[in-house]
């Protein structure tokens, strides 16, 4: 199976020169490439657990009891955290993530995301504000631009032969790009669909020395890109 | 009985254009069970990747260090600090 984006940027690698291997290197990536995901998930997990031991006392007893398995509900939302952060492709660090979303304490890990099987014990000193699951922690319908985001990676996927919710993951930079474009280009009758099948074209057809979709939709490419847009429709 | 044969060098940086010889590199393979990575670009970018593997475990190893000696006041409990993070992200 083809790695995903993250898979290959823990090895160091860009699609693009991954792409350039021969069958026999891309098994060498692909090889490694889930045990290489799991360190780097480690090393997420140990980054975000090193900055709550080391908001204070309760933090470190926390932590603590989360690594020594006795605290099975805190380490379902440390594994919450990750996945969210991971989801959310974004550059910051997860401990700065952390800080800016969940103001960086013990409040995302002690508070259940869903209603806990048994009620949370006490720590070392009560934590404040453990909140219940609530009504309005449901998720919300899908924004207008989410959609968007989604039929673009629809695109995405069925160009790669990979499933949309890695593609959403994975190529938020290239989504939006599309976006953007489209989005400057509405009066011109543009939309996302008509943005990307022209960079997909250009990469087939190597036009302005286009090698891939990313490479297509960046500044330089920008007139040729519209060109082709605009006469496709 | 399995065939033995010598192990051509390690392949490093400088000997890229240097590969050993496809006869030789094929016995080792038939014999290991293996397959040679023969072109270059793909040699190069893995020894890129490599590098880049080598950071990250480094990182790795130095938080985890880190968490050990924060939590339980002692880099002793390395590897059980280590295993600890596994199971945690075995679920993402």
């Amino acid at each position: 199976m083809e790695p995903t984006d993250r898979a290959l940027m823990v090895q160091g690698l860009k699609r693009g020169e991954y792409d350039l291997m021969s069958r026999d290197g891309k098994d060498v990536i692909d090889a490694r490439s889930s045990r290489l995901i799991e360190l780097a998930n480690v090393r997420l997990a140990t980054d975000l657990l090193n900055q709550i031991a080391e908001s204070g006392e309760e933090g470190r007893a926390y932590v603590g009891e989360i690594l020594e398995g006795m605290r099975p509900e805190f380490e379902e939302n440390v594994r919450a955290i990750l996945r969210e952060y991971i989801e959310a492709d974004v550059k910051t660090s997860i401990g700065d993530y952390h800080k800016i979303k969940y103001g960086g304490g013990l409040k995302a890990i002690v508070e259940p995301a869903k209603p806990a099987v048994e009620p949370v014990k006490a720590p070392v000193r009560a934590v404040e504000q453990v909140r219940a699951a609530s009504p309005e922690d449901a998720k919300p319908p899908m924004s207008p631009d989410d959609t968007r985001k989604l039929a673009v990676a629809g695109l995405l996927a069925r160009r790669e032969r990979r499933d949309v919710d890695s593609a959403l993951r994975t190529e938020s930079d290239i989504i939006s790009l599309v976006i953007t474009i489209s989005d400057e280009n509405m009066a011109g009758g543009l939309s996302d669909e008509s943005v990307f099948r022209a960079a997909d074209a250009m990469v087939q057809g190597s036009m302005d020395g286009v090698q891939f979709i990313r490479e297509a939709l960046m500044p330089e490419h920008r007139e040729v890109l519209l060109r082709i847009a605009k006469a496709s429709g | 009985m399995p065939q033995t044969v010598e192990e051509p060098e390690r392949l490093r940086r400088k000997d890229l254009g240097e590969a050993p010889p496809i006869e030789a590199s094929a016995a080792v393979e038939a014999a290991r069970g293996i397959r040679y990575v023969r072109d270059t670009i793909s040699k190069a970018l893995i020894l890129k990747s490599n590098a880049a593997v080598g950071a990250e475990l480094q990182e790795s190893l130095k938080g985890s260090l880190k968490l050990s000696k924060t939590v339980f006041g002692s880099v002793g409990k390395l590897f059980s600090t280590f295993s600890a993070l596994r199971r945690i992200v075995g679920g993402v």
